[in-house]
């Protein structure tokens, strides 16, 4: 009896440590995904990261980065979106988001739904913008995961 | 008896569990209701162009600035980097400590990508050193990656394969700490050496390419800058690092052939190709010249 009381007992102490853990806050596994961007870099050379905590908001909204590039170089860009809880939508355009006639160089949109990672291969531009539309999801403090852009070149 | 007197904790444990389980549950079911509204707004806005956050910068690695110069003719001459007897006055704050480890990584793909092997191994301690200093210590640690550059002196390839891991490494360590105006420093320290080292090959050598790179970096100091200014709360000896990059553009900036791009231009421009006058590169290796001093003066 002595044995089943204390084996309930563990049973649930990690049963309740468990529960703690699945409510835990804003944190994504970055290793494991910087480690699976890696390995899809290959056998292009690490360049940079940006890695984006994102949490939603009334609205939907947009974040931006601008990535330097340079002319004779080939890059490649990864992003794993497998720590992501919502559909976030990412364009590449060739210039900002003030510019009036930019160009849509790749996006997202069209792809499978639940797709873990993107891939994009390019060798062209001085500088592209990377756009991220997030999606609105109720009141500000919803997180939504995290995503992992890698850059590449060769 | 025994049974008896530890059912009641029991229960009391058990209480608990299912209602802290409860609780886990109710919070995934709460983010479930979300996801529903959030579908539910998300088509009533489909209208409206959604707003933009202020823009973030992807800055590139020392190493692939030096292979650029590498791949553009730069050729090696010693005594060009910073000694790395030096790395020992840089502890005057992070500031100084994470634009002196910028200098020394510059440094390190330099001598990395033409085969310096003892040069090599001496600016990896000293990078190892200050970003000891700066608390990134532990990514040298990471996979060995310290002893297998040893290991891997003679091999060009592998070695910048490895500082490509390292860089990675101190990425990740900076962005979980949140310490984005560290990394943008570094990048700052890296890119002002690099353009120090190709201005002071180009004065040497008068290879065409080299010039060209150095006016194609130039694209590359406004991200810099804007990457600072966007931490400049962080730490107050960031403003003087701007004033220095602003100082350096504006010079570029002030070139016949820059100002004559226009900025409407809806085609790339070829930075490489902008023409410069000998008058022009001088005035603009001449700044760099002072600002690197500055910097490796600690």
């Amino acid at each position: 009896m002595k044995k089943f009381i204390l084996g309930t007992l563990s049973f649930l102490a990690i049963a309740v440590f468990t529960a703690f853990q699945t409510t835990d806050g804003n944190s994504c596994e970055t290793k494991v995904l910087k480690e699976k961007a890696r390995k899809s870099l290959d056998p292009y050379r690490y360049d940079s990261s940006k890695l984006i905590k994102i949490s939603c908001r009334k609205q939907s909204f947009m974040k931006e980065v601008e990535v330097p590039l340079f002319i004779g170089e080939k890059y490649k860009f990864v992003f794993n979106t497998e720590a992501l809880t919502k559909p976030v939508i990412i364009d590449i355009y060739n210039k900002d988001h003030d510019a009036r006639n930019r160009k849509l160089l790749y996006s997202t949109k069209d792809d499978a739904a639940g797709k873990g990672e993107h891939i994009w291969e390019y060798a062209r531009s001085t500088k592209v913008y990377v756009d991220y539309t997030i999606p609105a999801g109720g009141d500000s403090s919803s997180f939504a995961g995290c995503l992992l852009f890698v850059l590449g070149y060769k | 008896m025994y049974f008896k007197k530890a059912v009641l904790p029991l229960n009391g444990i058990l209480a608990a569990a299912f209602a802290v389980t409860l609780a886990a549950c109710g919070s995934n079911n709460n983010v479930e209701q979300e996801t529903a509204g959030a579908a539910k707004d998300s088509a009533q806005q489909k209208t409206t162009a959604p707003k933009t956050e202020q823009t973030t910068f992807a800055l590139p690695s020392p190493l692939q600035i030096a292979s650029i110069f590498k791949k553009a003719g730069l050729k090696y001459f010693p005594n060009l980097a910073n000694p790395v007897e030096n790395s020992g006055k840089y502890n005057s704050g992070k500031i100084s400590e994470a634009l002196n480890l910028g200098v020394y990584s510059a440094d390190l793909s330099y001598c990395t990508l033409n085969k310096q092997n003892q040069d090599s191994k001496n600016y990896m301690k000293a990078s190892r050193d200050l970003a000891t200093l700066l608390g990134l210590g532990k990514v040298f640690e990471t996979d060995n990656l310290a002893t297998r550059f040893e290991k891997n002196l003679g091999s060009e390839d592998s070695l910048a394969a490895i500082i490509a891991e390292m860089q990675m490494q101190t990425d990740m360590v900076l962005e979980e700490n949140e310490q984005e105006y560290v990394s943008a420093t570094v990048f700052a320290g890296a890119w002002i050496e690099s353009m120090y080292i190709g201005g002071k090959v180009y004065e040497k050598a008068k290879e065409k390419n080299v010039s060209s790179r150095l006016i194609e970096q130039m694209s590359i100091a406004e991200n810099i800058i804007k990457a600072l200014k966007a931490q400049e709360q962080k730490d107050p000896n960031l403003t003087a690092v701007i004033a220095d990059l602003v100082a350096i553009r504006d010079i570029y900036k002030g070139f016949a052939g820059v100002k004559a791009l226009s900025e409407n231009t809806s085609e790339d421009v070829d930075f490489s190709k902008i023409p410069m006058t000998e008058e022009e590169i001088s005035s603009l290796t001449k700044k760099i010249v002072e600002v690197r001093t500055k910097i490796v003066k600690g």
